[in-house]
């Protein structure tokens, strides 16, 4: 549905959450780490909570570093 | 206090786009606060092009006023067609074949029975893409297939010529496994030796295969955590508290149990992939389509005319719309993805479970100093079991110390759920601020005014003090002599105005002086449809019901993902900002037939008139005729809020009476009195039928609803609605909504949302603290059944105790 927002760094491109909150809000980056524990995530590649390396998807571990990271460069073909 | 809405209307209304952020602006003055209780007029700078202020709902024809649903006659007639009623030519009925072990690596999947009955056209089996992923322990990943890690994960698929064939093919499928240790209960889930639902050692580093931590949080065994929020020292604050009130909650895994189960529709065809999806977000489903198939946005079509229910578990292509995909690509033929009941239980989302350790510390005034929450929680093989909103949000503290953890184990993954965490974090909270209240020997309501900063829930609480409900609440708990004892409590909740930007509208005025109004919105169920009716209704003056509404396309202007009560608000500015500016170039189209400027007219109600009187005043519809066009059509975007720097949150409180059996444990809700804001209600019907949803759902949550897996084999064993609870006509309370109708002057329309907020949040403490008003005794274990009530009441439990 939409990038996590409130990441240090920049998530992986096929991390998807449907947090709570829709798109943050103008002022909301406060409010996200204290709520923002309440979000499920996915991997578009897998379309479940596992990424295509087995292991478990989520804002804090889907960042660059991990082998399936994918930044977000490749075009449409 | 009477307020009217003044404002300098400039002469150059015609743009044809509202909110960018370097056009000119003008100074209006706005409504804000509750009418009868705290009005007033505040200043707001906002863009030349946005509408007149809208005046209070009082002095509004069709905005704010009760109105019928705008599609109501053809639901109840059975024309409105779901996914599930979508026929295509050609169509084939497609079937997953799910994974009938809790944890296991596939070995092998054998089609070739499948492939070979009658009426089979395509089968797909979810392999593992690798891409460029390095396996953190190839020895027991490696395989074709993706592990295995709860009852009811999809494997493959089947698609046919008929439901019964797909069916019977699907079962034809033989998937070898070999079995791994696995862990369903939570709290054996987090004992060290507790067989690991995602593999590797504890705790890897940044670099490692699968990934690595940041943002502090740390995995342990099946222990994602904890996630920490701490501001002051928490601790030192309770040494210097007068009263700390510690306690233990636990709640259940409650599934979502829509009336319309996940599914899709999808028909690949060279020049475009078409999708009719349940879902709760067009543009999710397009945008993971086009993702997932490398298509451009452009070459995918998702369309949703009626939606049944998602409570958030709706969001995204998921499994069923890339295998119908994939399935329709395959064969060429459209293919239908329906889950039935018991794979909507196992796969697609869940509210996870909770166990929260909950202290509170404050002075004898009744000032928090401290509030320390330590939660664990399981979304499954998924994450998103923190509960800490309520914690966080809902009072003023000194200090504050959160921990929250993930806990795995192998069941279904959690998706997002009407209010997530908070219905969990509530009940705790609510019961230790009534305990609270008690032991500094403060009224329930005096407390949480001393406590409680936002200005709505102080209104609220004024109006349940005087409220015949709460005046017939028993002073002190247990009271009643006999067997059946009755009880009064309440619970406040906290929900936030949450936006999307994305959020977008077209208005076309008709010569025949027809209108339409055209979004990618989806109507979830809520009635969107409907408010966006009454908006044209309102510019035009012609009644709701003759407004053409056209959503669920992403044909048209993009709208929002309907989650978190974002949709109202997010989108009935823009629709105003549209309807705004199709009214004024409607004008500037008729006036050169009426020999006068677009500056001369005015439409009011209906009626088109002259300020020069040039002519007699005339309706809309004889007006139109007069267009210079065929067609105007304006289009419009959700601007900002007027004023960001404000954050506004609301919620609402809730009044529970409840009759407790205490020979059988029953306990019988009799009565809620719901009294929810949602800034300016745009139709009263709807919001009160939404809260009237929440506070059901509450109860159901609060008393009944429980997923219960087999430890021995990890399967769920409620997995229908025949064994998994919910609240029937029986079980439903009488309930009173009492609307208290709040500006915030923050858009053209200020509305925001309810969906969250409408009672889900509050049930179970309200619940629980009219048990303890009863009967004395504390509940703090959800769901609560008769064996919970009649374990805290130190009763035997009964022998026919089932689930």
């Amino acid at each position: 549905m939409s990038h996590p927002a409130n990441s240090a760094e920049r998530p992986c491109q096929c991390l998807r959450t449907k947090n709570p909150y829709g798109t943050t809000p103008q002022n909301a980056e406060a409010w996200l780490p204290g709520v923002a524990t309440s979000s499920t995530y996915w991997c578009l590649r897998t379309m479940g909570p596992a990424g295509p390396d087995d292991h478990f998807v989520h804002l804090s571990r889907c960042v660059e570093g991990r082998a399936c990271y994918e930044k977000g460069e490749d075009s449409i073909s | 206090m009477a307020i009217h809405p003044t404002e300098v209307i400039p002469d150059a209304l015609m743009s044809s786009s509202a909110g960018a952020s370097d056009a000119a602006s003008k100074t209006v003055k706005m409504p804000i606060g509750i009418p009868d209780f705290t009005l007033r007029e505040e200043e707001r700078i906002v863009p030349d092009s946005e509408p007149p202020v809208l005046p209070l709902n009082k002095d509004l024809k069709y905005i704010g006023k009760p109105t019928e649903r705008w599609d109501g006659r053809a639901k109840a007639t059975g024309r409105a067609r779901y996914t599930a009623d979508v026929q295509l030519p050609g169509m084939l009925y497609a079937k997953f074949v799910n994974a009938s072990v809790p944890h296991a690596k596939i070995l092998s999947v054998d089609t070739s029975a499948a492939e070979s009955h009658p009426g089979v056209k395509g089968v797909h089996v979810i392999e593992k893409i690798l891409g460029n992923a390095v396996l953190r322990n190839p020895s027991l990943e490696q395989s074709r297939y993706p592990l295995v890690r709860y009852v009811g994960q999809p494997v493959a698929a089947v698609a046919a010529t008929s439901p019964q064939a797909a069916e019977d093919a699907a079962a034809k499928i033989k998937v070898k496994y070999e079995p791994l240790p696995f862990v369903v209960d939570m709290d054996l889930a987090r004992e060290a030796d507790a067989p690991l639902v995602f593999p590797g050692a504890a705790d890897q580093a940044g670099t490692a295969g699968g990934g690595g931590s940041a943002g502090g949080l740390t995995q342990t065994g099946n222990v994602h955590g904890p996630a920490v929020h701490k501001v002051g020292d928490a601790e030192q604050a309770f040494k210097e508290s007068d009263v700390v009130v510690d306690a233990h909650y636990t709640t259940q895994v409650q599934t979502h149990s829509a009336l319309e189960t996940h599914g899709v529709v999808a028909d690949w065809k060279p020049e475009m992939l078409t999708v009719y999806a349940s879902t709760q977000g067009t543009a999710s489903v397009r945008e993971e389509c086009a993702a997932f198939f490398q298509l451009p946005m452009s070459k995918v079509r998702v369309i949703t005319e009626y939606m049944g229910g998602g409570f958030g578990a709706k969001f995204g292509a998921g499994n069923p719309g890339v295998v119908a995909a994939a399935l329709s690509r395959k064969t060429g033929a459209p293919v239908r993805l329906m889950l039935d009941r018991q794979e909507e239980h196992l796969s697609v989302g869940n509210r996870p479970s909770s166990d929260q350790r909950l202290r509170i510390g404050a002075k004898k005034d009744g000032t928090i100093t401290a509030i320390q929450l330590i939660s664990y929680g399981t979304a499954g093989c998924g994450t998103g079991a923190g509960c800490a909103g309520p914690a966080t949000n809902l009072y003023k503290w000194a200090t504050l110390h959160v921990e929250e953890n993930d806990v795995f184990t192998n069941a279904g993954p959690a998706a997002a759920f009407r209010a997530p965490g908070h219905p969990q974090g509530a009940f705790a909270l609510e019961q230790s601020i009534d305990e609270l209240a008690e032991r500094l020997n403060m009224d329930l309501l005096d407390l949480r005014d001393r406590i409680d900063e936002n200005p709505v829930r102080r209104v609220q609480r004024q109006i349940i003090r005087e409220s015949a409900i709460w005046k017939s609440r028993h002073a002190t708990p247990n009271t009643d002599a006999g067997p059946i004892k009755r009880g009064i409590g309440l619970s406040q909740s906290v929900w936030y105005r949450h936006l999307t930007m994305e959020s977008a509208a077209e208005v076309r005025v008709h010569k025949d002086g027809s209108l339409e109004v055209l979004s990618a919105v989806q109507d979830i169920g809520s009635g969107i449809k409907t408010v966006l009716a009454q908006i044209l209704a309102e510019q035009f003056g012609v009644p709701p019901a003759k407004v053409e509404v056209k959503v669920g396309d992403t044909n048209y202007p993009v709208g929002p993902n309907s989650g978190g009560s974002v949709t109202t608000a997010s989108l009935t500015p823009a629709v105003r900002d549209a309807a705004w500016q199709a009214s004024q170039k409607f004008l500037a189209s008729i006036a050169p037939s009426l020999g006068t400027s677009a500056s001369d007219l005015s439409l009011n109600e209906g009626m088109v008139r002259s300020k020069s009187n040039k002519f007699q005043p005339m309706t809309f519809r004889s007006a139109a005729a007069r267009m210079n066009t065929d067609q105007v059509t304006a289009q419009a975007k959700r601007i900002p809020d007027y004023d960001p720097k404000k954050y506004d949150t609301y919620g609402g409180v809730d009044v529970a009476e409840v009759a407790v059996d205490t020979e059988t444990g029953r306990i019988h809700v009799k009565h809620v009195y719901a009294v929810h804001d949602c800034g300016r209600p745009m139709n009263p019907t709807q919001v009160i039928s939404q809260i009237n949803g929440g506070v059901i759902q509450g109860v159901s949550y609060t008393l009944f609803e429980h997923r219960l897996l087999d430890p021995n084999y990890g399967i769920m064993v409620n997995a229908n609605l025949d064994k998994y609870k919910i609240a029937g006509s029986f079980e439903i309370p009488k309930i009173e909504v009492v609307l208290t109708e709040s500006y915030i002057g923050q858009s053209s329309t200020d509305a925001s949302g309810i969906g969250e907020a409408a009672g889900i949040i509050s049930a179970g403490a309200a619940i629980a603290n009219a048990f303890y008003n009863a009967t004395g005794v504390r509940i703090r274990q959800l769901p609560m059944t008769p064996a919970v009530v009649l374990a805290a009441l130190n009763k035997p439990k009964p022998q026919m105790e089932a689930l």
